[in-house]
């Protein structure tokens, strides 16, 4: 089986899972897993979204749209969730060129909010904020929730590669995580957001955001006061000779 | 395959006791299970291909596919149930819904779909009922055609005989037709092809695959139905000690005829690996669909691949 893979790389690359979860300088960002038919008939798709939900149907206009076939949605075997998916993939790829232009690359820690809040504008431009409940419900499906969560992991690296974050410690993985949170919540808290301009989910963001500020904060303290702690530890069994 | 039951003691073992009990039943032959004694791939000489394990002449084999399942058409339903202890009928259902035949709201055109190797209708008739009853499609029409005149009588039988089948009368037509070349079928012309437990028997299938390119429109879906390899590897070794031991026999018992039934485990054990096959889809011109090339049914005993014409 293994020599017979590498013989034939068109099929193991579609076995294996091409995109790597974080960014790196070493290799070129991911393009998305769509041929460019592909996307057509997604881009397609995504415009009937505010008539039909996220659902087939949608699918199935958009193979119309391009001159296919209603046994075209073959192509797309999960359905509505191989649209969700595309959608969140493309807003994620979209982010950069927006971020661009607002200048918000490389603004450190601070610019997170503002990225995740051009991320969420990106669901009112679609025109799909009052769908994101039934893909939320659809993305928390279990055979669908590892590709949610691996999209949602891969949009929190973004905002912070965008965002020009170095770490390479044990902040790297809990600024991912809380980020993840925190954009997942306002997500959820957005789809039920009837405000003008949506201010109550930018309030909602800030609240979070400092939310987790102070409770980095809290967190550094505890490690600063655990690794003290530690240091005087062994210092102490050195004192007694029973380290080296 | 081999070198893989060399480190198996245990099961060597096994395998010799159960071919000396064997020996006792009169009704079983001797016969090596579930190993073939050329590998698959060694099919590289254009003129020959195989019948089972035998190797044949590529003229030969359409003729002996003939005899076995004119040989069989009248229990072969039956012997379905029995034979997969009626996990065909699950099996089929799945692939039919997958497929999800019928014009969705909101579509201009009727639907044509084929049927090839369809034999006994079951397929076309699954699409029918799921055509009308799921997404309320009273025009999309099937054509169900088959190399053997003996297996589409079958079919037409059952259309006449049974009340419940009696509905489709207009929507469904039954035709001759070789699947390598459906010459009377004309390009860009079908929705759906579909073919289950049937391209296994065919002498050239990537030719089979191209015809099946060429008929489909643009944008329509191939769908294979197909037994393959299974997984896990115990359940393997259950798997062919069961299709090599029991199924033969239950040919005997019930169709009378043994050896259409040994051929039809031999040629199980000769088709493509599930990624092997779905590399011939895609060989044929096809596109695979996103992210999941093929569908595994009850541990890969059964498949589902399918290709988009774009």
């Amino acid at each position: 089986m293994a020599l017979r893979t590498t013989t034939r790389p068109l099929l193991s690359a579609l076995a294996r899972p091409t995109a790597r979860s974080y960014h790196s300088i070493q290799y070129p960002a991911d393009p998305l897993p769509h041929n460019k038919r592909q996307q057509s008939i997604l881009d397609a798709a995504l415009t009937h979204v505010p008539t039909y939900g996220f659902s087939s149907e949608c699918i199935a206009a958009g193979c119309r749209d391009n001159g296919y076939l209603d046994a075209t949605t073959n192509l797309f075997p999960r359905g509505a969730m191989d649209l969700i998916s595309y959608f969140f993939a493309k807003e994620r790829v979209a982010l950069k060129g927006k971020a661009e232009k607002e200048g918000l690359i490389g603004g450190g820690g601070r610019v997170v909010g503002e990225l995740v809040k051009l991320r969420l504008k990106g669901n009112v431009e679609a025109g799909v904020v009052g769908e994101l409940s039934q893909a939320l419900a659809i993305m928390a499906m279990p055979s669908n929730v590892p590709i949610a969560l691996k999209e949602l992991s891969l949009l929190s690296d973004e905002i912070w590669w965008l965002a020009g974050d170095k770490s390479v410690d044990m902040n790297w993985y809990t600024k991912r995580g809380s980020l993840a949170a925190i954009y997942g919540a306002t997500e959820i808290f957005m789809t039920k957001d009837s405000s003008p301009d949506y201010q109550e989910t930018w309030k909602f963001l800030e609240h979070r955001l400092s939310d987790v500020h102070k409770l980095g904060s809290v967190a550094g303290g505890f490690a600063d006061y655990a690794s003290f702690t530690a240091g005087s530890v062994i210092s102490l069994l050195r004192s007694k000779s029973l380290l080296k | 395959m081999t070198s893989l039951q060399s480190t198996r003691p245990l099961l060597r073992c096994c395998s010799k006791v159960t071919s000396n009990i064997r020996s006792l039943r009169p009704l079983s032959r001797s016969f090596t299970v579930g190993r073939p004694s050329t590998a698959p791939e060694s099919q590289d000489e254009r003129k020959s291909t195989h019948f089972g394990f035998k190797t044949v002449d590529f003229t030969e084999k359409a003729s002996k596919v003939a005899e076995v399942f004119s040989s069989v058409a009248d229990k072969y339903d039956v012997m379905n149930d029995l034979m997969s202890m009626g996990l065909h009928r699950p099996w089929k259902s799945r692939f039919v819904s997958l497929l999800n035949p019928g014009r969705l709201p909101g579509s201009p055109n009727a639907q044509q779909i084929l049927d090839v190797a369809g034999g006994t209708g079951d397929i076309s008739y699954r699409i029918l009922e799921h055509m009308t009853d799921i997404n309320r499609d009273v025009e999309s029409r099937v054509l169900c055609t088959d190399i053997n005149p003996d297996m589409l009588r079958e079919g037409e039988r059952r259309l006449e005989t049974d009340p419940s089948l009696a509905r489709w009368k207009d929507r469904i037509e039954f035709r001759v037709e070789n699947a390598e070349t459906l010459e009377s079928i004309p390009d860009n012309s079908i929705d759906i092809y579909t073919v289950s437990f049937g391209i296994r028997n065919v002498t050239d299938i990537p030719k089979a695959l191209r015809t099946a390119h060429r008929v489909l429109k643009p944008g329509g879906v191939l769908g294979v139905l197909e037994f393959s390899r299974v997984k896990p590897w115990i359940l393997d070794e259950i798997y062919q000690r069961y299709s090599f031991s029991v199924i033969p026999v239950m040919g005997q018992i019930v169709a009378g005829d043994r050896d259409s039934y040994q051929y039809l485990v031999e040629s199980i054990r000769m088709f493509p690996t599930q990624a092997r096959f779905a590399e011939m889809i895609e060989e044929a011109g096809f596109e695979l669909p996103v992210g999941k090339p093929y569908e595994e049914l009850t541990f890969g005993v059964a498949n589902i691949w399918r290709g988009i014409k774009m």
